[in-house]
Order: C-alpha cells, then sequence, then structure tokens
C-alpha cells in the first residue's frame, strides 16, 4: 500500500524524476547501475546520483536493500500513484475554497448530483433525437 | 517631485483600500445564469481587480485635470501662478512635506497587501513545482506534442502550466470516450492553453487575496465557470454545440466515481454549462452598459471630487 507522501516531497527535482523513470522502467537497482543509465548522457557523477537516490529515499518513494556492499533502490510507488497524490495535492493547495485551477474538463464534484445529471443526460438526448444540427 | 509621489501613493494607497472595502462590503454575486463567458469574466474581473484600475483611473484623472484644462483651455487655475494655494498639478509639483505622515498612511496599506499577495505567490509556486512534476512523469501521446498522458484509469482531462501548458489525459479517458467525444474534449483543453488561462487564473489568485474569503470565492468560482463556458464554446466552434454539451455529461456519468479535482461551485457549474451549449452562442461583447457608466463614473470621480480632496490634503500635510 503506497504511503502517502508529504506535500513538500511530492515536487521532484529534474534529476530525482529521471531516476525514478529509470527504476520504474528498469526494475530495481544499485547507485551503479542507475548511474550507467543516466550518468552518462549528463555527464554526472555517481555521488550525485546516490544522493538523489538517497533523496528520495528518504521521502519514502524507494525502499531499499543492502546486497553485498551496495544498496538496491526498489520504488514502492507506482506511476499512477505518483500522479494520482499529485493531483490530490494540486487540488488542496487552494482548496479554501478557490476552484481548481487545474481547468479539469468537467469538476465531478460540480456535477450537481445524480438527479440534476439525469435531466441533463435526458435533455441532450431529446435533442440528439431530434435531429438537431449537433 | 517628491512631494508629489509621497502624495500621489499616500492617495493610491488610501483609494485601493477603500475600494476593496467596499468590494467586501457590497460582495457582489454571480452574474445571472444567461450571461455569456466574456461579459461574466470581464464583470468579476472588473471587482476582483478594481483596488488596482480604480485607483489608477482615479489618479490619473486627478493628476491629470491640470494639463488637460491647459489643454482645453477651461477649468483649472494652474495657469494663475498663485503661490498661496496649493495646487496638485504635474507642472507645479508639490514640495516635500518633511513629516512622515503620508508614508506611513502609505506603508499600513502597502505591508498588509504585500504579505497577503506574497502568500498567494507562494502558493503559485508550489503549485507550479507540484505541475512540472506531473507534467514529467506524464507520457507523450500520438494526438500531438501538447498532450500527454496520465496512467490514471480514471477519466480525467485537464490543463496546466503557466508559460507552456499542457493538456493531461488519462488512460482512463482515452480508453472509454468515443472518437467524436474526444476530439471535444481535446478541443476545449486545448482552448484554455491557447487562452493561457492557467496564468490568468494564477494571477487572478493573488489579486484576490486582498478580499475577505467569501466575496474571493464568489469572484473565482465565477471566473471559473466563464472560463469553463468560454472554451466549451471554442470547442463547440469545431465540434457543434449538441455533442459538446453531449460529451460533457457523458464524461461527468463516467467521473461520478473519480476524485474530485478542484472543489465545487454552488449551483452546478454542469448545468449551467450544458444549458448555455443547448441554447444559442452568447454575445461576445464583454462591455455592458453598466461597465461603461462605471467607468466614466470614476474617471469623473477623478477629475472632480478627487482632485480637490487631494489638493486639501496637500495643504494639509504642507501646513
Amino acid at each position: 500500500m503506497a504511503r502517502i507522501l508529504r506535500l513538500p516531497d511530492l515536487a521532484l527535482g529534474e534529476l530525482e524524476q529521471a531516476v525514478l523513470e529509470t527504476l520504474w522502467s528498469n526494475g530495481p537497482a544499485n547507485p551503479g547501475q542507475v548511474h550507467a543509465s543516466l550518468g552518462a548522457a549528463r555527464g554526472i557523477s555517481l555521488n550525485t546520483v546516490s544522493s538523489a537516490l538517497k533523496r528520495l529515499h528518504d521521502k519514502g518513494l524507494l525502499e531499499r536493500e543492502k546486497v553485498s556492499h551496495a544498496y538496491v533502490y526498489r520504488a514502492t510507488v507506482t506511476r499512477e500513484a505518483l500522479q494520482r497524490q499529485l493531483i490530490g495535492a494540486i487540488a488542496d493547495q487552494f482548496s479554501d475554497g478557490d476552484a481548481g485551477l487545474l481547468a479539469a474538463f468537467v469538476d465531478v464534484a460540480g456535477a450537481g448530483g445524480e438527479a440534476t445529471l439525469r435531466r441533463l443526460e435526458a435533455l441532450v438526448a431529446s435533442r440528439l433525437a431530434e435531429g438537431g444540427e449537433p | 517631485m517628491i512631494g508629489l509621489l509621497e502624495i500621489t501613493l499616500a492617495a493610491g494607497a488610501v483609494a485601493a483600500a477603500l475600494t476593496t472595502s467596499v468590494t467586501a462590503l457590497v460582495r457582489p454575486r454571480p452574474a445571472p445564469p444567461a450571461v455569456g463567458p466574456a461579459r461574466r469574466s470581464a464583470r468579476a474581473r472588473m471587482w476582483l481587480y478594481a483596488p488596482i484600475w480604480v485607483t489608477a483611473l482615479l489618479l490619473s484623472a486627478a493628476l491629470l485635470r491640470g494639463p488637460i484644462a491647459l489643454v482645453a483651455g477651461v477649468g483649472d487655475h494652474c495657469t494663475a501662478e498663485d503661490h498661496h494655494q496649493h495646487h496638485l498639478c504635474l507642472l507645479h509639483p508639490p514640495h516635500a512635506s518633511g513629516r512622515a505622515s503620508a508614508w506611513l498612511v502609505t506603508l499600513a496599506v502597502v505591508l498588509p497587501a504585500l504579505a497577503l499577495a506574497a502568500r498567494a505567490l507562494r502558493a503559485n509556486r508550489r503549485e507550479a513545482r507540484l505541475e512540472q512534476t506531473l507534467v514529467r512523469s506524464s507520457q507523450p501521446s500520438t494526438l500531438g506534442p501538447d498532450v500527454r498522458i496520465l496512467d490514471q484509469t480514471e477519466p480525467l482531462a485537464l490543463t496546466v502550466g503557466g508559460l507552456r501548458p499542457v493538456v493531461l489525459v488519462s488512460r482512463g479517458l482515452m480508453d472509454v470516450l468515443s472518437p467524436e467525444a474526444l476530439e471535444a474534449v481535446l478541443a476545449h483543453e486545448r482552448a484554455h492553453a491557447a487562452r493561457r488561462d492557467p496564468l490568468r487564473a494564477r494571477i487572478d489568485r493573488v489579486v484576490a487575496a486582498w478580499l475577505p474569503r467569501r466575496v474571493r470565492r464568489a469572484l473565482i468560482a465565477d471566473l471559473a465557470l466563464a472560463r469553463e463556458q468560454a472554451c466549451d464554446e471554442a470547442a463547440a466552434g469545431r465540434c457543434g454545440r449538441l455533442r459538446v454539451a453531449a460529451t460533457l455529461t457523458e464524461v461527468a456519468r463516467l467521473g461520478v466515481a473519480a476524485p474530485a479535482v478542484g472543489t465545487s461551485i454552488t449551483s452546478s457549474p454542469l448545468e449551467a454549462r450544458v444549458h448555455a451549449l443547448l441554447a444559442p452562442p452568447p454575445s461576445a461583447s464583454a462591455w455592458s452598459l453598466g461597465a461603461l457608466a462605471t467607468t466614466l463614473g470614476v474617471a469623473a470621480l477623478g477629475l472632480g471630487p478627487v482632485h480637490e480632496l487631494l489638493e486639501r490634503a496637500v495643504a494639509l500635510l504642507l501646513h
């Protein structure tokens, strides 16, 4: 069961995200392996990659176990779970009552309930049946 | 010059504070349902940005009265170089008062305003960073470089980002919608991106920080509805009004179990949007007679009473 992350932890740096992507694509890995996937292209050191892994671990996004002399890191959240938490966090930013800035196509909470939805569906259906100009 | 700055800033601060108070007291209600998005949005913004535009207009009119009278050859006695009278005039600005009073008045208004605005700016920044992470975690789509995919099974379509807006669509939405409905959703979201709605909303939010919560919510909610309706109209231009209305109810039906993204407005925005789409297209004009009259009224206030008031204030300060 994925941990609910604290708000500040959810905003990830570019490197942190790249590291997470690598672990999602390639599965659990140690710093050396992650660095091999990433580091060369970015010209960053193994140390930098290790720090990023550690940060993600501290934030609760990764688990690790010691295998021989190195830690092997594994993602604790799926892409979907992370995205869900991000969306929730963004929506909460202004939960003070300001309408969400996410410009979601339909704000489900604003749909007004089942009765309203049925009425609207009936209205639309009757117009469609009239064969009106769409 | 300092004298002019001193009095202008203090006057501006007082005008802004008074305007905000008036808005707070009046508690402007949302525009009636039949009002089109352009007018709805203009009306809400007129209230929201009042501390800025009313103050700017009042001061410009008050300060420009002298030069206008000079050019027009009537009215103000600026040219009559009466050195015992303190005129508020750009050509003969008052000298500095050497007192703290005017500056204190300015600070008494500006400091709290900055603190409130700073809070909103910080929230905007936090949101921007979260959105950045969200976009980076999304995957490219076949629908265009401006559309990216979220892994969610719930139906979601949203537009995020200030400077480079991106449309995010969930797999869940893409899997269940018909091609026509998907086209309508994308047209709507792309309209948000083209209009830079996320950025506009962020700026609105900073200005809204100066108002009490209830008043703020009502205005922001009205602006949100106006935004959605404007993008519904844009989508309707491509796909037809009925198609967009049908897509709205279709997505609402699908999304009933989905997490609420954003908070709800008191009278269902979905209902307002569907009814608006089933009616003929609204007028695209943002200006109403009322808005024009208000603007002229404020300008007249500036040219007349506010100008006189400022001259009295200058006289008071310099004695």
